[in-house]
């Protein structure tokens, strides 16, 4: 190959499992104009060469992983990168990002797009040293948690990064993730897809260089940028010595924060779990990202009670919130450990701590006897949030119902459950109650992968953002704001970029940081790149309309729409969710069923023939 | 009328301290004067940039722009700005 491309690592590496291939290709650069990397890459290739209709933990997924061009160069939080495949636990579209050091590893191999498909016939893993690829038997390895199986190949291959499964991404368990050097691809299952592959690992050391378009330009754009981070009062302020969980008694305070799975207002020790409480009971340190100014992340160690000596990484604020006020439960300790227990088996925190959640409430509510699940599941019972993870990670008991996911579970248990079934389009709903701020509502009803709240953040400007002036309660200006912040965060998840930084850098400087690095004109501008976010997001939800979703999929839980909010600052209200998705809809210029016109899918320049009429 | 005042993250240590009793009066135009006063912490010049002041989880801009007052149990919260967890 020639020179390489400015801000890539110049390959897209394709591994048929079934066939034990290995196919090494230079990256197409009209594929790079189009969609940049990423979740962009993602989309192209999984519209154009998945077939709707597939099984997804069957041979015919494919799994991808994807870089950014910023991910692993000298910008700030440069450490992102993605994982995309058709999800186990919703069906559909699902990309899951990721920080720590495997992705730029990954790029530092020369790899923008990681193409897996197939089925080994045993297991396998993948071991990438620049361009020596091979396949290697898994079979001593298969079976191990995550932790032994990353120190087990570090000491095989000194030096290398590490994706690798759990037991629970071996058992094919929905609510399996990846985990990667201390971090997690952790939503939608995508461990249970590299489970049903044989695939217990992907292990990559690179040793080549990223050249840079204008040396100069780009290396003053990421020290302004750092600079800009320094004097941002959330990158350098509570966010670095609190953690995520900065943010926690302002949630709570502003009515946002979902109690026992959303239906409470306030729990027994609720206060013990609050941002002070972590930072003087558990964290012991700072953990940060590849190039990251920011540090979020923190270690912690419980110091006494009866989960005394639990070390793990984090807790994060969706997790606190998952094992805490999800639960009822108050116990930190408790939450560290089932943190470390999801990480150890290679389970998703967020979905985890929903159901188990979900599950408190049939027990309650006298939909599930106790001898079904073995033991007393009330809110707040540290012991029994414990076990259940165990039982999920493991498919043992109500855990293999509870492990398929809340949606799957409420199908099952029945009773009504299905109402306080938090979830959309079979995801489970993060920290967030949208009764406090709606346009979290429609962010999560309209979101790519089911209920998240990565797709469109919109509690920042109705509830956080002290210049903002948007009223938290009402429709008015949500559905614009959530559809800019889904194309621009399609842009975020693109290039490689942390969406922390996002929250100290302007649009501007992260355009001008991905122009100096690549000179590709197409990225020269916020219009331009805006263009490009519009029509990845439209990609992805033609993948999704195509699996048979449109407007009755973009609901949001009954309780949501139809029981008041229980918190004071939300003042009774619920999500007006249908007058919020008929503006939405026009805005982004769908039909009135939710799906793009061929109007629309012209004016992006989108080759989906299905769909042209 | 005493009110409890609480600081969360990073403003309860520029504070020192996290939580406290203050008097005020029903005017929410002299909450951050009165929070100066007894505190000693300059939250007006602070409010915009590095804090909001919340009256029950909502800006007290918006309690202003609507004409409301302080009532009796109110909730009052100093946080710092941020953008999200």
């Amino acid at each position: 190959m020639g020179e390489k491309i400015p801000g890539y690592g110049g390959y897209i590496l394709e591994v048929d499992l079934s066939e034990g291939n290995i196919n090494r290709q230079p990256l197409d650069e009209e594929l790079i104009k189009e969609y940049i990397g990423g979740k962009g890459f993602a989309s192209k290739i999984l519209y154009d060469e998945l077939p709707s209709g597939i099984e997804p933990l069957s041979s015919d997924n494919m799994i991808l992983f994807a870089n950014g061009p910023l991910t692993g160069t000298l910008a700030p939080t440069s450490a992102r990168s993605v994982l995309s495949t058709k999800s186990p636990l919703t069906g559909i579209w699902l990309d899951s990002n990721c920080g720590g050091s495997f992705g730029p590893e990954l790029k530092f191999a020369g790899i923008d797009l990681l193409k897996i498909k197939g089925k080994a016939k045993t297991p396998k893993y993948l071991l990438i040293e620049d361009s020596d690829i091979t396949l290697i038997d898994a079979d001593d390895i298969w079976g191990f948690d995550t932790f032994k199986t990353k120190e087990f190949l570090h000491q095989r291959h000194p030096g290398t990064k590490v994706a690798c499964i759990g037991p629970s991404g071996e058992k094919m368990i929905p609510l399996a993730c990846v985990q990667a050097e201390g971090r997690s691809y952790g939503r939608g299952g995508g461990g249970a897809v590299l489970g049903s592959k044989n695939l217990k690992a992907i292990v990559v050391k690179g040793n080549e260089g990223i050249s840079v378009y204008d040396h100069n330009a780009f290396v003053n754009s990421c020290r302004e940028a750092f600079g800009e981070l320094m004097l941002s009062s959330d990158s350098n302020g509570s966010r670095p010595i609190y953690g995520t969980s900065c943010i926690y008694s302002f949630i709570q305070e502003a009515g946002v924060l979902p109690i026992q799975n959303f239906k409470g207002s306030a729990f027994p020790g609720m206060e013990r779990i609050n941002e002070h409480s972590l930072l003087e009971n558990l964290y012991e340190g700072n953990r940060a990202c590849f190039a990251c100014p920011i540090i979020c992340s923190k270690h912690s160690l419980v110091k006494g009670g009866k989960y005394k000596g639990v070390i793990g990484e984090g807790p994060e604020y969706e997790n606190v919130w998952s094992f805490g006020p999800q639960c009822g439960n108050s116990n930190l300790g408790s939450i560290l450990k089932a943190e470390y227990l999801c990480d150890y088996y290679g389970l998703d925190a967020i979905s985890t701590g929903n159901v188990i959640g979900f599950l408190m409430e049939c027990y309650e509510k006298k939909l599930i006897p106790e001898t079904e699940i073995g033991f007393n599941a009330s809110f707040g019972n540290d012991e029994a949030i414990i076990k259940l993870v165990q039982m999920i990670s493991k498919k043992e008991g109500i855990g293999e119902l509870l492990g398929k996911g809340v949606a799957k579970a409420a199908k099952e248990i029945k009773g009504g459950s299905e109402q306080f079934a938090m979830h959309v389009k079979g995801l489970e709903l993060p920290a967030y109650d949208p009764r406090g701020a709606v346009g979290m509502g429609l962010a999560y009803a309209t979101s790519d992968r089911g209920a998240c709240h990565l797709r469109a953040y919109t509690v920042s400007s109705e509830i956080l953002d002290s210049t903002a002036r948007l009223d938290p309660l009402t429709a008015e200006y949500k559905a614009e704001l959530v559809k800019i912040e889904q194309d621009w965060f399609s842009i975020l998840d693109s290039i490689g970029i942390c969406i922390f930084a996002n929250f100290g850098l302007n649009q501007n400087q992260l355009t001008k940081l991905l122009h100096t690095l690549t000179g590709i004109k197409e990225f020269s501008s916020l219009v331009k790149l805006l263009t490009i976010g519009e029509k990845i997001y439209n990609l992805t939800r033609l993948f999704n309309c195509r699996e048979g979703l449109k407007r009755d999929s973009d609901m949001l839980p009954y309780r949501l729409i139809e029981e008041e909010s229980p918190h004071i600052s939300a003042r009774n209200n619920t999500v007006p969710l249908d007058e919020m998705l008929n503006e939405y809809y026009f805005i982004r210029g769908w039909n009135k069923e939710g799906i793009p016109t061929s109007e629309k899918i012209n004016e992006l320049g989108l080759k989906c023939h299905e769909f042209e009429n | 009328m005493n009110l409890k005042i609480n600081f969360s993250a990073g403003i309860s240590d520029e504070v020192g301290m996290r939580e406290t009793v203050i008097t005020v009066s029903s005017n929410p135009n002299d909450l951050l004067k009165c929070i100066e006063e007894q505190i000693g912490f300059p939250v007006r010049s602070k409010v915009g940039t590095r804090c909001m002041v919340l009256v029950n989880g909502r800006s007290i801009k918006k309690l202003i722009q609507e004409g409301a007052t302080i009532q009796e149990g109110d909730s009052i919260m100093v946080v710092p700005y941020l953008s999200g967890g």
